[in-house]
């Protein structure tokens, strides 16, 4: 899985950083930031990934896979 | 229903007198009322408050790791607690966003699943995919619509000034298609990457609380559904669906559909 946050969508809600600390820090802005920006397999930080995709209030966390 | 009964904390037999009241709850979203009807609303209404009153009643005497229990021991950041008033709405909207949207939504995306050629099979083949069909069946069906606020002070859009004091119907499904946010509004697109940007589950404060959980709903759905099931179709030739007429919401009186059993499904019979 590859996890992106579009910038363009972002609000700084802060969901991600907040919820899933594994993967997502505060970037400018209070926007958030992905910390994991290469492919992963792990399959607890697929479930996190998704939960937060899914917690966003934006649909700003795009992911790959 | 089922999932909202077990995570507040309340019977599981119970979630069939939960799915009346709340089906009662949202009848005057949709329907004209004669006075008649307005009582039995009225009065189902009531019968809920005060099943959740008496829930919370328990829970402040035995707390267990459930929602209602979190909702009487939360306090504001003063520490004062939350009047019985709020707590009730808190409780009734969990209840009742939780029921009719989901199950809408659910429904409403086997219609698409349906209407639009190569989506199943695309699904089939890349089950990762499931994830942008549910958001793009959010986007374009909009189970809640449109919803009203009262604007607070003067607003000025697209040369029209809308007065403070009004009552606007902000119209998700519309802003869903704007095709300056979304190209090709009324494509069903698996791969439109700003597919979960829509307005399906509203926005800032009032930002739907169940979003996440309606997700984890929608595409365990429609995994389970396409891992056991193949060629999704209409039952009949003809009106296998009907809404039901409304402003709010958008919802389904009936759907009619066939399917057959996957292959793989039927080896796990087997085994
Ligand atoms: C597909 C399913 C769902 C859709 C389309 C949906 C849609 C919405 C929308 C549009 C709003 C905002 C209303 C407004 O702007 O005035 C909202 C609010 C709300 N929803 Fe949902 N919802 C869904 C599922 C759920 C579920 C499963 C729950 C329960 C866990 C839930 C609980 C709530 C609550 C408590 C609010 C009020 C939030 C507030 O006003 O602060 N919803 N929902």
């Amino acid at each position: 899985m590859k996890i992106t946050i579009d910038p363009a969508l972002c609000r700084s809600r802060a969901r991600c950083y907040n919820l899933y600390t594994d993967l997502f820090r505060e970037g400018t802005d209070g926007k958030g930031e992905v910390i994991i920006t290469e492919d992963f397999e792990d399959e607890d930080l697929v479930v996190d990934a998704t939960s937060a995709a899914n917690a966003c209030p934006v649909g700003a966390i795009i992911l790959e896979y | 229903m089922s999932v909202m009964t077990v995570l507040l904390g309340l019977p599981l037999e119970d979630h069939e007198i939960l799915k009346h009241w709340t089906d009662v709850w949202v009848l005057p979203f949709s329907h004209a009322m004669t006075p008649e009807q307005e009582m039995y609303v009225a009065k189902e209404g009531i019968a809920l408050q005060q099943y959740l009153l008496a829930a919370m009643d328990e829970k402040r005497q035995n707390p267990k790791e459930d929602l209602l229990t979190l909702l009487v021991q939360s306090r504001r950041e003063d520490g004062s607690e939350l009047t019985t008033h709020e707590m009730l709405g808190f409780a009734e909207q969990a209840v009742v966003g939780a029921n009719e949207t989901t199950q809408n939504g659910i429904a409403m995306a086997m219609q698409m699943l349906i209407e639009n050629p190569g989506i199943e099979e695309r699904l089939h083949d890349e089950p990762a995919k499931i994830r942008t069909f549910v958001e793009e069946c959010l986007r374009l069906q909009s189970p809640t619509a449109g919803m009203y606020r009262t604007t607070t002070c003067d607003v000025e859009m697209h040369a029209v000034t809308i007065p403070a004091e009004s009552v606007v119907h902000l119209r998700f499904a519309a802003g869903n298609r704007d095709e300056r946010h979304f190209p090709e509004p009324g494509k069903l697109d698996l791969d439109r990457r700003n597919a979960a940007s829509h307005l399906a589950f509203s926005q800032a404060v009032h930002h739907c609380l169940g979003a996440p959980l309606a997700r984890l709903e929608l595409n365990l759905s429609f995994q389970i559904l396409l891992e056991r099931r193949k060629n999704f179709r209409f039952a009949y030739a003809e009106e296998n669906y009907d809404h039901v007429p409304g402003l709010a919401l958008r919802q389904l009186e009936y759907l009619w559909i066939k399917s057959d059993p996957a292959e793989a499904a039927m080896d796990t019979n087997a085994a």
